[in-house]
């Protein structure tokens, strides 16, 4: 009997002892921590978010030559090229475009199709590799853009941007910005564009694919030709063994991967600013003033979406997503875009982007401003007259996005 | 005839005699002779081995030797006995994760106090679940270790460490240890703590953790288990809190010829969401590692043929639910891939009590809408010696 | 009476007489001498059940000892009496037994049985006389 009492003894305590273990660990369910980077956007269902996941999976996996690599491209995987400061953001990496500018100012493509790109990178044995002709005298560069809230920009409204196009400038303020319009592969409408550099692409299924078939030499439903410039057929052959479209419905999921990078950019979060004081809100104000925010357009509103993260929402990128001639051209001609236009890229997210300009040729914010001409020269000059205080409360509200 | 008849009795009698009467040094004799008629003699060395053939519906077939494992036995002393095991996983071994593993999985000196106390110092295993401490081949059902094995309790754990254990009387026996901690940089959504085993290789003990196992044997037929393991896990990122408890309680009935088993464990990761925070700076994206795991199975086997005949025929049934995002950390979703379940059915043949023909077919599904569920056929054969 | 019956006679007093002598203190013929308490124990990954015996000081007792699966082994430790527990199906491991001096001995698996072989013990209480049970 003493035995018993004593087991009973110790077997509550060992209770106790383990209830007290395990409600110790209850109580701790900690906070969010704020928002860095590559989070998907808030409120969007269980499926949505491991459909984002499975894009994030796909858009970092590496591929090889077996998977359709190839035969020229400029990364193994998305990731490669856009890392910074996390999975989704832009980089270092700058890719290169190569075409023709005659002396009245025309711009060509290296071949009748217009293309441009020349690939940095062939698969082994690197025999693929293109050159760039020796009578080419237009070399441009390109850095990558950040994909942070991209679905926000692809839900907002055609109607919105084309709003706030003035190609004319008839309300005679030195802007003239023009919207890029484009037939969009993935649904064969006419478009404003609004991705790319020179608003190439109005849908992330298209802008997706585009680049998968160009940076990686994967061909798609959407793109189901190789990028041969500069390669050869017995080339093709020999580096481009798989048949296309290379990219193939995954058999667990019945997706391809072009819809799971539309997946992953669609949900993927904007980046919030870093803080918000009175120096940044005077900041703001500056950046009005002097006529910043007439093509770097504050916020632009989504339309109406049965889905809740997509309807009206407000989207503080700091573009207006038309297409400018800001004396920075790279001389390409692209989409609707013509050589010496660019789109107004957006600015939040600014702190983590480095370096500036779409040639990555501007070191600081400083740099990239005092770049800006052609249509963007009065904005320019009202930076220049700034008092060297107010110059400072301008940065740092730039330096918060 | 009447005669004939009548020389059998004496002989029937005497036979009934010299049978039947025995001195105790007569009846080991016997004994030893009964025992050893027909049977290997085993010394210092004893093993398992598991050989399988795995179908995913849609996927190739995989033939896999997937365990070789060795177990050693010696005797320093009646009351000093070590024990060590270890086993090599999918054949070969490249450097390379993608093949396979060479583990030891247990190598401890046992010190027999008494039977209430005993020490034991080296490399253990982990004293929860039902498959951890109890996996030869011959012992559980399904060609694979149970899921809720595999992905909430991270089966087979091992690690280094010491402590007591023994047998209480009334049918308690315990186990407690001092251990390894896991480390929460391996953590994952899908396998949630398996991949921060240690394994008592270069471990860290910044911190250690505890772990203890009480054992109901009283009833016959019944095995009662309940245990738990708490320890910190952030020695590569201590700045954080990540400390991990594992609870758990499972029981083993048989009778007859019916056997019914439960388990249930629930995980349950502290400071999890500045863990993915701090491991999305690291790897450029967030793990989305869970704050709770839980997982659960019951299962039933029925030998279909005689018992006591050393063939023997079992076919069981198992339900297994097991999510390792269970409970997510404040502002994180789940991932509903990873809140699975599964029906498990199967047999599982002995020609020999030590040999095991296996066959069973899974039905594993997810809820997450997006990826298919899955039907497997698993084929194995396993040995012990 | 032949010489034949005679015959059969004197062999039936001679395997009795033989049988007597070599025979123990027990007979196995029902109904006569006293009867041994057998005590059946189960082996099995990683228990005996019982693992708590008790016996009087002095009683002879046979333990038979079968296996739910794989071979085990019975030793009571200072003992001398060291088994081996044939696997399930293939026999019984039988051994009289007389506890001769009071006191607690372990008995244990001292087979290898698997990973919770060293946890396969249990204890045989010889009981002093006059002693409770």
């Amino acid at each position: 009997m003493r035995h018993k009492a004593r087991h009973t003894r110790l077997i509550s305590c060992a209770a106790i002892v383990w209830t007290l273990i395990v409600l110790v660990q209850a109580r701790g369910t900690t906070q969010g921590s704020p928002g860095f980077p590559g989070g998907p956007l808030p409120g969007i269902t269980n499926l949505e978010f491991s459909e984002f996941r499975l894009g994030v999976d796909d858009f970092m996996e590496v591929e090889t030559a077996e998977e359709g690599l190839g035969p020229a491209f400029n990364g193994t995987s998305c990731a490669v090229c856009h890392n910074l400061p996390s999975i989704g953001g832009g980089g270092v990496i700058l890719e290169v475009r190569a075409g023709y500018r005659d002396a009245l100012g025309g711009a060509d493509g290296l071949n009748p199709a217009g293309d441009t790109l020349i690939h940095m990178l062939s698969t082994p044995s690197h025999s693929c590799q293109p050159s760039i002709p020796e009578d080419a005298n237009v070399i441009a560069h390109r850095a990558p853009i950040p994909l942070f809230g991209a679905g926000l920009v692809e839900a907002i409204p055609d109607e919105t941007i084309l709003a706030l196009a003035d190609p004319d400038d008839r309300n005679r303020d030195g802007v003239s910005g023009r919207a890029g319009i484009v037939v969009d592969v993935a649904t064969g409408g006419t478009r404003v564009g609004r991705f790319g550099w020179k608003s190439q692409h109005a849908t992330l299924l298209a802008f997706g694919a585009d680049a998968y078939r160009n940076e990686m030499g994967i061909t798609n439903e959407l793109f189901p030709n190789e990028f041969s410039f500069g390669i050869s057929a017995a080339q093709m052959k020999l580096c481009d063994p798989l048949p296309d479209p290379e990219d193939r419905r995954d058999p667990v999921t019945r997706r391809r991967g072009i819809d799971n990078f539309e997946s992953f950019m669609k949900f993927l979060a904007p980046v919030a600013r870093s803080h918000a004081d009175e120096q940044t809100r005077e900041g703001e104000r500056v950046f009005s003033a002097i006529g910043c925010a007439t093509c770097h357009v504050p916020a632009l509103d989504t339309g109406a979406s049965a889905h809740p993260a997509f309807h009206r929402k407000r989207v503080e990128l700091f573009s207006d997503l038309l297409l400018h001639d800001v004396g920075t051209s790279d001389d390409i001609r692209q989409g609707g875009a013509a050589a010496d236009e660019l789109r107004t890229p957006a600015l939040w997210g600014l702190r983590f982007r480095r370096p500036l300009l779409h040639d990555g040729s501007a070191a600081t914010i400083t740099d990239a401003i005092e770049r800006h001409a052609g249509e963007a020269a009065l904005a320019r000059r009202g930076f220049g007259q700034l008092p060297a205080q107010t110059k400072d409360t301008l940065l740092a509200f730039l330096r918060s996005l | 005839m009447v005669k004939y008849r009548l020389f059998a009795v004496p002989i029937l009698i005497a036979a009934a005699f010299l049978g039947g009467v025995t001195t105790p040094a007569q009846a080991q004799e016997q004994a030893q002779d009964n025992a050893n008629s027909g049977l290997p003699s085993t010394g210092p060395l004893s093993g398992y081995m598991d050989f399988h053939f795995n179908k995913a519906d849609g996927e190739d077939g995989i033939l896999d030797f997937h365990r070789f494992v060795l177990l050693f036995n010696h005797s320093f002393s009646p009351r000093l006995r070590f024990v060590g095991e270890l086993e090599l996983e999918h054949a070969l071994v490249e450097g390379l994760e993608e093949a396979g593993e060479l583990e030891l999985e247990q190598a401890y000196i046992d010190f027999l106090l008494s039977r209430r106390l005993n020490l034991r110092a080296g490399m253990l295993l982990m004293p929860v679940g039902i498959i951890n401490e109890r996996h030869e081949p011959p012992v559980y059902n399904g060609v694979e270790r149970p899921f809720v094995d595999t992905v909430i309790i991270p089966s087979t754990w091992f690690d280094v460490g010491a402590g007591v254990h023994g047998d209480l009387g009334a049918g308690f026996r315990y186990r407690a240890y001092v251990v390894a901690p896991l480390n929460s940089l391996e953590f994952t959504a899908d396998e949630g703590i398996r991949g921060g085993v240690q394994k008592g290789s270069k471990a860290n003990v910044r911190n250690v953790a505890y772990t203890g196992r009480l054992e109901y044997l009283g009833i016959r037929g019944l095995t009662l288990g309940a245990s738990g393991w708490t320890g910190d896990s952030s020695f590569e990122t201590p700045r954080l809190d990540t400390s991990v408890t594992l609870g758990e309680v499972d029981a083993r009935f048989r009778r007859d010829r019916l056997e019914l088993r439960g388990q249930f464990a629930d995980v349950r990761i502290g400071d999890a969401a500045r863990l993915n925070d701090s491991l999305g700076r690291i790897i450029g994206i967030s793990p989305n590692i869970a704050a709770g795991l839980r997982g659960f199975y019951g299962e039933a086997a029925y030998r279909v043929w005689n018992k006591g005949a050393p063939r023997d025929m079992v076919a069981f049934v198992r339900y297994e639910n097991f999510d390792t995002q269970h409970r997510m950390p404040e502002g994180f979703q789940p991932l509903k891939e990873f809140d699975r379940d599964a029906w498990v059915m199967g047999v599982t043949y002995y020609p020999d009590p030590d040999i095991a023909v296996k066959a069973d077919y899974i039905s594993l599904r997810n809820r997450s809408g997006l990826f298919a569920n899955r039907h497997l056929l698993n084929l194995g054969l396993g040995w012990w010696f | 009476m032949t010489t034949r019956s005679g015959l059969f006679v004197a062999l039936f007093v001679a395997v009795v007489v033989a049988a007597s002598v070599t025979g123990a203190s027990h007979a196995a013929l029902a109904g006569q001498a006293a009867p041994v308490r057998t005590i059946e124990i189960t082996a099995s990954r990683f228990e005996f059940w019982p693992s708590e015996i008790s016996i009087a000081e002095g009683e002879a007792v046979e333990f038979r000892i079968t296996s739910e699966d794989t071979v085990h082994g019975f030793r009571i430790v200072g003992n001398g009496l060291n088994l081996v527990v044939p696997k399930r199906g293939k026999g019984v491991a039988v051994a009289r037994f007389t506890g001769t001096q009071a006191g607690r001995y372990s008995f244990e698996c001292n087979r290898m049985c698997g990973a919770g072989h060293n946890f396969m013990r249990g204890v045989l209480v010889v009981r002093a006389p006059g002693a409770a049970q």
